[in-house]
């Protein structure tokens, strides 16, 4: 039976709506004078779904948009809104809840709005859970050179991190950060050979030699080569390009302040940070990047 | 006032500051679109006036060296002429991002852009 929690400060609204939720019989409905009241009941146990007020004391709608989805990202949030609220809406939107309901139309629309994010979210509850139960998971992918593939190749990694229990959202953000920065050293600085030296001191004479390369043999028949291996407790990814590689030991130190207004350097940098193990093979063509599970963030939901 | 809306780079002028807000984040200074948005926003330091930048990134959850690089040789346009460079609305991640390569150090990294603004034009250079 799904549980429902209708957060309002207006016990007249919270009344009309647990009114229109309760003909469902499957249907638990419970309430909340606030958002800061929904997010005590949250810490003791979660909903299927919440349908909230935007206006509120305390947290509002937005607060409590944001707080759940960080704190409780499989729990959906319907939002109730008032005319001349569309913008705070979008906000809402932007921050990660499911879906709206204008307050004018809650009689025709909220049953049906509720039963859609129930089908969606229950699609990815299961989908959590079996991914719990997932023990080793391996791809590879070869790349041209194209950019554009690898903000869809960071995606598709980061997910599989997340969705493996490795990382939260946080740190999906710093794996992201990571993998965006190996990835594109190695189109750029490994299969191109374009030295950001370059950019620094003529950015169009950088361009015109992308440009250049990316039809250029040897460097346009080069590929970028990524294996990935995720488990519960750990995620290592594995990229490679053509070029002729180079020695990290000698990458310029980007937090000295002599080397703080030279462009490179900063990428390995973040890599270093944000992923527990970097390591590079002897050519230089060739880095490892490991991501360990935190403590208990593997441990979530295990089948 | 609005100069130019654009899919990248959403460039402002507000007296005598340039104010930058990436609408997403850069892989690289290479790809077509960017590039063509990047002359924009090179070529907005040239009008008469601005000599301040401002980035605001409520947009952006986070950004990578790219990005760093793009303030990076904006604030390097804008030094010699006595300009400063200040960073708004950042995220917990675009913070630790900031402070990781020490940027922080050199630009005020602030809370609204209207704190960002009295930054760029209330301290002596």
């Amino acid at each position: 039976m799904p549980r429902i929690l209708v957060v309002d400060d207006s016990s007249i609204d919270r009344h009309m709506v647990g009114g229109l939720l309760k003909k469902q019989p499957d249907w638990q409905i419970e309430f909340a004078e606030h958002g800061g009241q929904a997010l005590e009941m949250l810490a003791a146990s979660q909903p299927e779904l919440i349908i909230t007020d935007m206006m509120m004391p305390v947290v509002d709608g937005l607060q409590l948009v944001a707080a759940v989805k960080k704190q409780y990202p499989l729990v959906p949030v319907i939002l109730i809104t008032s005319k001349g609220s569309e913008d705070i809406a979008v906000k809402a939107l932007k921050l990660g809840a499911a879906s709206y309901s204008p307050k004018s139309a809650l009689a025709q629309d909220l049953v049906e709005t509720v039963q859609g994010v129930l089908a969606v979210s229950s699609e990815k509850r299961t989908s959590a859970r079996l991914m719990s139960c997932m023990t080793d998971a391996h791809c590879s992918f070869v790349l041209n050179n194209d950019a554009n593939l690898i903000p869809a190749l960071v995606d598709y990694l980061q997910e599989d991190a997340q969705r493996m229990g490795i990382c939260d959202e946080g740190e999906r953000v710093r794996v992201g950060v990571a993998l965006d920065e190996a990835l594109v050293n190695a189109l750029y600085h490994g299969n191109l050979e374009i030295s950001s030296e370059l950019r620094d001191t003529d950015g169009k004479a950088y361009v015109a030699l992308v440009r250049e390369r990316t039809s250029q043999p040897p460097y346009c028949e080069r590929r970028i080569h990524v294996t990935a291996k995720m488990s519960p407790t750990e995620a290592t990814i594995t990229i490679r390009d053509e070029g002729p590689g180079f020695d990290p030991s000698r990458l310029p130190d980007p937090t000295d302040p002599v080397n703080l207004e030279h462009l490179g350097g900063r990428g390995v940098l973040l890599m270093r940070t944000f992923m527990d193990n970097v390591i590079y093979n002897e050519t230089g063509n060739q880095v490892t990047l490991i991501k360990r599970a935190a403590s208990g963030t593997a441990e979530n939901e295990k089948c | 006032m609005l100069m130019a809306e654009t899919k990248i780079f959403q460039v402002e002028c507000e007296q005598d500051v340039l104010i930058v807000t990436p609408l997403r984040n850069l892989s690289s200074l290479a790809d077509e679109d960017i590039i063509a948005e990047w002359e924009t926003v090179q070529q907005q330091l040239t009008v008469s006036g601005v000599r301040h930048v401002v980035f605001d990134f409520h947009n952006l959850k986070y950004f990578g060296s790219t990005m760093l690089e793009v303030m990076l040789l904006l604030w390097k346009r804008i030094r010699p002429h006595e300009g400063r460079l200040a960073v708004c609305n950042v995220s917990k991640e675009a913070r630790e991002i900031l402070r990781l390569s020490r940027f922080d150090t050199i630009w005020p990294v602030c809370d609204s852009r209207d704190a960002a603004l009295g930054e760029v034009n209330s301290q002596p250079v």
